[in-house]
């Protein structure tokens, strides 16, 4: 991993259009602003590990474990075989 | 083309069917063609993976669910869908079955676009929980009992 010093107000480059800056530090905390592409989604590490996580977990759903759903008229989609 | 699903036996996609994630899903990233089954009686259907036929994800329409449910996401997390009419969109949220029951993961639900066959998994920024409990009927179902 590449390791670089920065004091607050100075800014990073990644790639042409990404640029992240130190905006304040106090103590332990970082305050940091990402100016990026909007196609370029932006989140905190965690969040998008616990997403990660979620949608691995919801694969190994059954359709038996959809019965406490109850019965509904709401079809989405085409109807499933069986 | 015909898949070997894993709950649902072998069926046939027709390429119109599909909806493509040209991001995928998040931590599989890799799974960009699905398909939408409904499932009978049930307020659910499901994203069966074209790509990886053994991966199937259940799926609700969270407004069924909470009628109040508003998420909120940043513009640029559709980007791309590429989006100009908002109308054309259907939002859904992944179920997961843990312990204690079925939740659904309104952090990260499903946004596609139902004019272009495009999809992408979006994170919303308000406090939406990643697990919210799912063990209600929904309400037109209540009703009805």
């Amino acid at each position: 991993m590449l390791v670089l010093s920065r004091q607050r107000d100075e800014s990073i480059m990644i790639g042409d259009n990404v640029v992240v800056t130190v905006v304040d530090i106090r103590g332990d905390k970082v305050r940091l602003g990402i100016q990026a592409p909007n196609e370029i989604p932006v989140h905190r590490r965690e969040v998008y590990d616990a997403i990660k996580r979620e949608n691995r977990q919801a694969a190994d759903i059954e359709p038996a474990d959809l019965e406490p759903l109850g019965r509904s008229a709401a079809p989405l989609g085409r109807r499933r075989p069986g | 083309m015909e898949i070997a699903t894993r709950h649902f036996g072998r069926i046939d996609v027709d390429g119109a069917d599909l909806f493509v994630f040209p991001a995928g899903l998040i931590g599989l990233e890799e799974l960009r063609r699905w398909v939408l089954l409904s499932e009978p009686r049930r307020a659910a259907a499901w994203m069966q993976s074209v790509d990886r036929p053994e991966v199937a994800l259940a799926v609700i329409n969270p407004r069924l669910f909470w009628p109040q449910c508003r998420l909120r996401v940043a513009r640029q997390e559709l980007a791309v869908l590429g989006l100009r009419d908002l109308r054309q969109i259907e939002v859904l949220a992944i179920v997961a079955r843990h312990e204690r029951g079925l939740t659904a993961d309104l952090k990260a639900p499903l946004v596609f676009d139902l004019r272009n066959r495009l999809g992408c998994q979006v994170i919303c920024n308000g406090e939406e929980p990643l697990r919210m409990p799912l063990d209600i009927a929904p309400p037109a179902v209540r009703r009805s009992a």
